[in-house]
């Protein structure tokens, strides 16, 4: 097995980054245009009493990550072995994208909720809402960047593992494997007491009550053992031939 | 930079099936091979082993005297053009080129672009949207700038239509002139590319059939011309791999060397002696498996 060289991982990373580029920029799109529906349609009805970006903008997003990570195999891994990548190198460099995309959703997620408390705080409303706005400090935020950037890891990681299995073992085995791959995503979000699967799993498996570093061990745990399995899927996976 | 290549005992399954049985060659670094074989020989699970597509069930293949699975110093200077095309399919034809440059070491973009026009590539035009002949095209301008020390083309330039197909010989012989290296061609239009190959590997069924120049493989036969009863005389015993005949002239291609005494005898009998057309020496090594080679 030949070490990875800087440049071509380099030369991965900056791949990824163009594939995937116009998808995240699509997502950001849809996320402004539903908060700026439901924000416009909140403020015609003159009712503000929750944080609207906690039920619209700072959840949906995982989703896409979700099928980013779908994506990555079934599009992109023949493509890169077939361009001189090895799978070992598609799936390092993989694996630190997936993290830094999610990181930076994580931030844009806070960074929506920072706007949001400023424009509430400006309306005067904060003190209108039934429960106490979910960001309330820079501690919070960053304890939220945390926890949501493991989360979204998780999410693009549950993609990739399904991909992984419908490529490896075809449409029937993928499918039966769903309910198995997407498990970790309902554990992390129990863990790190996220909606929506997560928040009932919690209550049934008694996870609810568990401290934030305790969250982010499972969360870390479960992209752990989701990333080694994607590793053993692709590592020898045959590129059969495609058609267009 | 050229590759070598060496398969020793190649074997690969699919399930219950067994697509090569044992196969073991050597090709010399900086030459143009034919592989030829009939549908289901094993062609493409033999390059997709070469291009470290797959993982051999059993045996080695060596690129450069080294194992090229998941070996990132050996993938990189290897390319295997196939003809479902291995590109985003929702990518336009300027982006898919603009990837393979980046994840190219050895990439020409003269080349490439030069490439585009001869073939009349509509570099906006998505790849799922492009014809057969189109996306064969694609594959030959993805392959040729390249300039992969190893370049395969696996029955890439089937949907090309003629001038195309003549476009892609011309533009390989001079592309491999000007920078010689390893090409391996896969191909069933035997006769139109035959002239290509300086080696040419024969399997069927999984397993090697004959390796040797395509000078020595036109030896291994002959074309023989002349009056009906003549041709019928000399070719008694011998065996025939077809014939053809206008009026008292007769044409039949034979297998089996001839030598100089035999070929004297012809002469002075009148005949005329030619190279065997390739075509008609795979249509006869493939198709009996105990044939005599």
């Amino acid at each position: 097995m030949s070490s990875i060289r800087a440049s071509d991982a380099a030369t991965v990373w900056r791949g990824l980054v163009r594939n995937f580029a116009l998808m995240i920029g699509l997502c950001w799109a849809v996320t402004a245009l539903i908060v700026a529906i439901v924000v416009t349609a909140t403020a015609l009805s003159g009712d503000v009493t929750e944080s609207l970006w906690l039920n619209t903008g700072s959840t949906q997003p995982r989703y896409f990550l979700l099928a980013i990570g779908v994506m990555l195999v079934a599009l992109h891994l023949p493509v890169y072995v077939a361009h001189g990548t090895t799978r070992r190198l598609f799936v390092l460099v993989g694996a630190a994208f997936a993290l830094a995309i999610s990181a930076a959703f994580a931030v844009g997620i806070m960074i929506g909720f920072g706007l949001e408390r400023t424009v509430f705080g400006w309306l005067g409303v904060l003190d209108q809402l039934i429960d106490p706005y979910p960001v309330q400090s820079l501690g919070d935020g960053l304890r939220g960047i945390l926890s949501l950037t493991l989360l979204s890891l998780v999410y693009l990681c549950c993609g990739w593992l399904i991909g992984s299995i419908y490529y490896r073992y075809g449409a029937w085995t993928g499918t039966l494997m769903i309910p198995v791959a997407a498990l970790p995503l309902f554990v992390t979000e129990a863990g790190l007491g996220q909606k929506y699967l997560g928040e009932w799993l919690a209550q049934e498996v008694g996870l609810s009550g568990l401290s934030y570093r305790a969250g982010l061990i499972v969360a870390l745990g479960s992209a752990a053992v989701v990333l080694a399995v994607i590793y053993g899927i692709n590592r020898a996976v045959p590129i059969r031939p495609r058609k267009i | 930079m050229t590759l070598g290549v060496e398969a020793r005992n190649l074997v690969l399954r699919y399930g219950e099936t067994t697509a090569l049985n044992g196969l073991s060659f050597r090709l010399a670094g900086g030459k143009i091979h034919g592989l030829l074989g009939r549908n289901g020989s094993g062609k493409t699970s033999l390059l997709s082993l070469l291009a470290a597509f797959r993982q051999p069930a059993a045996g080695q293949v060596l690129v450069d005297g080294e194992a090229p699975f998941e070996n990132q110093d050996v993938v990189r200077h290897i390319c295997l053009i196939r003809e479902g095309g291995d590109l985003c399919a929702s990518e336009r034809v300027s982006q898919v080129l603009d990837f393979a440059a980046r994840m190219r070491p050895d990439w020409d973009a003269e080349l490439a672009g030069r490439l585009v026009e001869r073939f009349r590539l509509p570099i906006r035009t998505r790849a799922m949207s492009l014809s057969r002949g189109q996306r064969s095209a694609l594959g030959v301008t993805l392959g040729m700038a390249s300039r992969a020390p190893l370049t395969i083309f696996d029955e890439v330039h089937l949907g090309m239509d003629v001038p195309a197909r003549y476009a892609f010989y011309e533009e390989l012989l001079d592309d491999y002139s000007a920078h010689p290296r390893t090409f391996i061609l896969s191909t069933h239009l035997i006769e139109e590319v035959s002239s290509l190959f300086e080696q040419v590997l024969i399997v069927d069924r999984g397993r090697l059939v004959i390796q040797a120049t395509a000078d020595e493989l036109r030896e291994r036969g002959a074309a023989v011309t002349g009056p009906a009863e003549v041709v019928d005389w000399f070719v008694a015993g011998r065996t025939v791999l077809g014939e053809q005949r206008l009026g008292a002239v007769k044409a039949v291609t034979i297998y089996g060397e001839l030598d100089q005494t035999q070929r004297e005898a012809a002469a002075a009998a009148g005949l005329e002696l030619g190279p065997v057309a390739l075509q008609d020496l795979f249509v006869h090594l493939t198709k009996d498996p105990e044939v005599v080679r």
